[in-house]
């Protein structure tokens, strides 16, 4: 009970995957607005009456798009609401300064650039916000941008209904933004009833799984008393009485089972699996403090693991548990061949679900080594 | 556990979120041009585009049913009929509008952006551009149609061909991206699936060691320390029983008998919404002795235990606990277990008010009591007791 992590409903929390693979997509939008607010600037010329202001207007949106880019790396820490916050007021400071390159002289606001820009910067930054936070964006920025197009028209004094500004200064924002939350909402939507779904398939399994994992338990056990145990007791049973050799032995065989015992209950689910992996491995866990980590955060380390030692160039791998202040830190090195180029982007969707389950990530791939470092909360 | 969409449920996803966007972004801009419009009328009572407003309603109408129902023909009839219906918007606004090529040739863009983004549930890129270019084939048509019949300049539009071509790079870059994932994905509920067992498997060992600790090694150690001799019938019977029991084929049986909570209590209310969060939440013990409380304590009961289950579910990091009831002559006993990652009491966060307030506050206000047993690594038991003496509970 402890690191309250309450789920928030975002497309890349709840879909860790999409992590490693949606900064393309990403820098696509970001492409497509750099590409579209220079051809609008462009065209726009004329009407400009202080390059300076566009200059600095262009940079602004350089700026939102290179923050974008760069925190969306499955390597960073999940993009908040402080990123979105920002991207959003650098549009809002490009439509700002924008509309002062052109102060006075831009009569026909629907050439306006800055809208879409932002509209587009609010679909890039979709994936990585709920709903609900794109929406409230949304309706923020548009209200200032239907603001900002009212005090165009009074500079410009246009016949244009002011009615009719407002609306063509905020239908971009509205219209992209919410097209955005719309796409997130639904496919959060989705995995929500994939999870129902799988949890029901789950609880109406568990029961017949776990008696054949009984079974399986069982015929291990017996497996062990049937060596000794047995044997034993039918030999005193038969006999009818106990002889002095039955107490030495007696003893013996309850020393073996405990070893036995104790040496079950000091290994933990990482030791387990790679014991059975058949690979050289080594794991260090003195304080066993593998068997700390959450079922999800379990998992994804298991699915790394699990491409690794399906590698056959992948040999000396290490996992080391040890505690760090309050929290646990996990180092896994394993030596890789360089000549493997697939392993890399293989592994990639993997970071990004670690990056989420886990509250640290540091990996490092040199040609020959890959060293991951994790850490998660001490229990 | 669940960590994303299984592979075979992604493309249909992505394509149902594709359209659900594309509908969304041409329903704003119907919103847009039927404000645009409606304001304009508002505005200037010398022209008559009030008629165009039905026909952005019909047109909005069938972006509704196209959304709705999601097939190849409510994709044509939206088509179809909004030619006609961008048509009659166009026209009426070129012959009202003094020049409509400027300012309000936004209302253009609206219409085309609106017919442009009639998405169906195409789940690859091509049909999807293909149905893009027929919607702004369409809008075009009609508005050139109403230009040339009112005598308006034609100019190309900007901003709705990057609306519609923004859109669709969104469903293409999307549509590569969940095909990059599929070979992951596989592999990563095979490791989840692999931890499941795991800790399955953990557990009935754990179980199973219990069992030879407290029979075959405890008789061990009882013969290790006897003297030589006859086995006294006893002993016999013991060695026998045991005998039976580790060959036989119940000894590792684990399905206590579930009980049944009484149906439609605060109890089997609390157990079913911690179930729905997805906890698997097995109830057994004396589940009749309930009725033994009065309301007041069954409900601060089921609170509780609501509570304990949440807690299980947000922080222990497992996704099964165990109720179990049982009954004493003036008291009833509920016992929470999990077997997740534990704590210290004495450590937990100020801020986490959930065991202090819900559980222990709520219980001492009925006269109970609560203990909690929890260590880090060792799983957490919350008991809570109440009594069933009326006169205390209420």
């Amino acid at each position: 009970m402890n690191a309250p992590t309450r789920p928030i409903g975002t497309l890349q929390r709840l879909e860790p995957l999409t992590g490693a693979v949606i900064r393309p997509f990403t820098l696509t939008v970001c492409a497509v607005v750099l590409v579209y607010v220079l051809l609008r600037i462009l065209l726009m010329a004329p009407e400009v009456r202080s390059p300076l202001s566009v200059v600095a207007a262009a940079l602004a949106i350089v700026a939102a798009t290179a923050l974008l880019a760069w925190r969306a790396s499955p390597l960073r820490s999940p993009i908040g609401p402080g990123v979105h916050a920002a991207v959003l007021a650098l549009g809002l400071l490009a439509m700002v300064l924008a509309a002062a390159s052109s102060w006075g002289a831009n009569s026909v606001l629907r050439d306006d650039w800055a809208p879409v820009a932002i509209g587009l910067l609010s679909v890039a930054i979709s994936p990585y916000r709920p709903p609900r936070e794109l929406v409230a964006g949304a309706i923020v920025v548009a209200v200032f941008a239907g603001f900002l197009a009212l005090l165009q028209a009074e500079a410009t004094g246009t016949a244009v209904t002011r009615g009719v500004l407002v609306v063509i200064a905020a239908t971009p924002i509205l219209a992209l933004s919410l097209g955005g939350a719309a796409f997130v909402g639904s496919v959060t939507a989705a995995v929500a009833r994939a999870r129902t779904d799988a949890r029901r398939l789950e609880r109406e399994h568990a029961a017949q799984r776990r008696a054949e994992l009984a079974e399986a338990v069982r015929h291990e056990r017996l497996r062990i008393l049937a060596r000794e145990v047995i044997p034993f007791y039918e030999e005193v049973l038969s006999r009818g009485e106990l002889i002095d050799a039955d107490r030495d032995r007696a003893r013996g065989i309850a020393d073996g089972i405990r070893g036995v015992m104790v040496a079950e209950v000091g290994r933990t689910w990482l030791d387990v699996m790679l014991a059975e992996s058949g690979r050289s491995a080594v794991v260090r866990d003195p304080g066993r403090l593998a068997g700390a980590m959450s079922t999800e955060q379990r998992a994804a380390l298991r699915a790394v693991l699990l491409v690794l030692l399906d590698r056959s160039g992948a040999d000396a791998l290490s996992v080391e548990v040890v505690p760090a202040g309050a929290s646990v830190a996990v180092e896994l090195r394993c030596t890789v061949d360089p000549a493997d180029t697939a392993l890399r982007p293989e592994l990639t969707p993997f970071f990004a679900v670690l990056r989420f389950v886990f509250a640290d990530l540091d990996v490092s791939f040199t040609p020959s080594l890959l060293t991951l470092r994790l850490r998660y909360d001490r229990p | 556990m669940a960590l994303g969409l299984p592979a075979h449920l992604r493309t249909t996803t992505f394509g149902t979120a594709y359209v659900r966007a594309a509908h969304t972004i041409a329903a704003v801009c119907l919103a847009a041009a039927i404000v645009v419009v409606a304001t304009r009328q508002a505005s200037d009572d010398g022209i008559v585009i009030w008629p165009a407003l039905f026909a952005l309603a019909a047109l909005a109408a069938l972006l509704w049913n196209a959304d709705r129902y999601g097939t190849v023909a409510a994709g044509v009839l939206y088509l179809l009929a909004g030619l006609p219906l961008v048509y009659a918007v166009a026209w009426f606004a070129m012959t009202w509008i003094p020049g409509i090529h400027a300012g309000d040739a936004f209302l253009l863009t609206m219409l085309r952006v609106a017919l442009g983004l009639v998405a169906v549930p195409a789940f690859h890129l091509v049909p999807a551009l293909l149905w893009c270019v027929a919607g702004l084939l369409a809008a075009e048509a009609a508005i050139t149609l109403a230009a040339l019949q009112t005598g308006m300049p034609l100019a190309f539009d900007w901003t709705g061909f990057t609306l519609v071509a923004a859109v669709v790079a969104l469903f293409a870059t999307m549509n590569r991206l969940h095909l990059a994932l599929i070979p992951a994905e596989p592999r990563l509920h095979r490791a989840a699936d692999q931890e499941s067992l795991a800790a399955s498997r953990t557990d009935l060992e754990a179980r199973a060691a219990a069992v030879l600790h407290d029979t075959v090694l405890g008789r061990l150690a009882s013969i290790a320390a006897s003297r030589p001799g006859p086995l006294s019938p006893a002993e016999g019977r013991g060695m026998r029983r045991e005998l039976d029991a580790l060959v036989g084929d119940d000894w590792l049986d684990d399905t206590e008998p579930q009980a049944v909570l009484p149906t439609g209590g605060p109890l089997a209310r609390a157990v079913e919404d911690a179930r729905e969060l997805g906890l698997e939440v097995g109830v057994s013990g004396d589940v009749a002795a309930l009725a033994s409380l009065a309301s007041a304590a069954a409900t601060a009961l089921a609170q509780a235990v609501g509570q304990c289950l949440v807690n299980v579910e947000r922080h222990a990091g497992v996704h099964r606990a165990d109720v179990v009831v049982s009954a004493a002559p003036d008291a009833l006993s509920v016992l929470v277990v999990d077997a997740g990652r534990g704590f210290r009491e004495s450590e937990v966060a100020p801020d986490r008010l959930g065991l202090r307030h819900s559980v222990r506050r709520r219980i001492e206000a009925v006269g109970g009591s609560v203990r909690v047993w929890s260590a880090p690594g060792r799983g957490t038991s919350v008991a809570i007791r109440v009594p069933t003496d009326q006169t205390v509970s209420t």
